[in-house]
């Protein structure tokens, strides 16, 4: 199905309906495994310390976010400066429309073009939509960690999917901002 | 003279950062780029050592190798994962000290009620390897040249250990170290 948002980088006005969005995941569901919703001003703390070097995209249809998408450091040691992590919500009762599918593909984009090597996605099982999604742009499945987390009265496991950019091997070049390439 | 397993205290964090420095410098098996000071390494130790065990192996006052464990990730539903690292002085392998270190650092860990531990290992390293798969970890996936280290392009595995009842039953909350090293 075709979707008719505009499909762009986050501004600092957007974070509420960051924190809306992914606070539904919180609450509702085993597939984000914080206990507690995040306010605004995590979500502004978050953004103010990643958005130069990680790309934080929404999906906006006159001013309601209908979903996000944005990427973060995989792990803080110098030789992953590389590797990050992508992560995509769309807001409840707008999936089905290729939200995720749009964002994810702008994200991809955005890091290719910035010089990132490894893009991992992070998904606790079960979640076929996610795992679809990630297939469909390229992603591998790395392995699956069992009983991972325990929320909502269960064991979850936790499947880690990859996808690579560029030669092997050439070595990388310093990862360039959002804004020379967004 | 056979070597001390302990607690790490304050003092033996210089040691620390000489023994992992080496690893930073001359190795992959650590991702970092910059070396770690002593003063580092005490607020972490420092900030963590309750809740997770922090080994040293001691011979003469000569700190020969350590082992500890931090949280996997921060957010809630993996309380009951950690991960563990190892690191022994060069010129120190083969002599027994991983296996005396981790045989306390996981019985420290089990007592503690941890469920899952990971390492995660930069591949090939048949050492370690050998060393975790001795303790019951398993291997549960690789991630393909997500970091860049000294020329090349490296890849990072996951192995996993689990411990305990694997149904869904709530698990208990975490014992501080002191609780159980008594």
């Amino acid at each position: 199905m075709q979707h008719d948002y505009d499909i762009r980088l986050a501004r600092e006005a957007d974070l509420e309906q960051f924190a809306e969005i992914v606070n539904h995941y919180i609450e509702s569901t085993a597939i984000n495994f914080h206990d507690r919703p995040q306010s605004e001003e995590d979500w502004e703390a978050t953004w103010q310390v990643l958005h130069e070097r990680y790309p934080f995209i929404v999906a906006d249809r006159e001013g309601v976010i209908g979903g996000i998408a944005y990427a973060s450091p995989w792990k803080l040691r110098g030789s992953y400066d590389w590797t990050c992590e992508v992560t995509v919500y769309v807001r409840a009762g707008h999936e089905r429309q290729g939200l995720g599918k749009a964002l994810s593909q702008r994200v991809l984009e955005i890091l290719d073009a910035q010089g990132y090597r490894a893009v991992v996605a992070v998904i606790a099982l079960p979640n076929d939509a996610s795992v679809e999604l990630h297939k469909s742009l390229g992603f591998e499945h790395a392995g699956t960690l069992k009983h991972l987390g325990y929320k909502l009265d269960q064991w979850r496991d936790v499947s880690f999917w990859q996808r690579n950019n560029g030669d092997p091997s050439t070595p990388p070049d310093p990862i360039r901002p959002v804004s020379e390439v967004a | 003279m056979s070597w001390t397993i302990r607690r790490a205290g304050a003092s033996d964090m210089a040691s620390v950062a000489e023994i992992v420095n080496a690893h930073i410098a001359g190795g992959v098996a650590h991702f970092g780029d910059r070396s770690q000071s002593a003063a580092e390494w005490s607020a972490e130790w420092e900030a963590r050592q309750e809740r997770y065990p922090w080994l040293v192996a001691e011979r003469d006052g000569v700190i020969g190798g350590i082992a500890y464990a931090k949280p996997f990730n921060p957010r809630a539903a993996y309380d009951w994962t950690a991960e563990v690292s190892i690191y022994l002085r060069d010129g120190l392998q083969r002599q027994g000290l991983g296996t005396a270190l981790y045989r306390r650092l996981l019985a420290l860990l089990d007592a503690q009620g941890y469920r899952c531990l990971i390492a995660g290992i930069t591949t090939p390293n048949d050492g370690s390897v050998a060393l975790h798969e001795a303790f019951g970890f398993r291997h549960l996936g690789t991630l393909e040249r997500v970091g860049y280290k000294h020329g090349a392009w490296r890849n990072v595995g996951s192995w996993q250990r689990l411990v305990g009842p694997q149904d869904d039953s709530q698990p208990r909350p975490i014992r501080s170290v002191s609780e159980v090293d008594a």
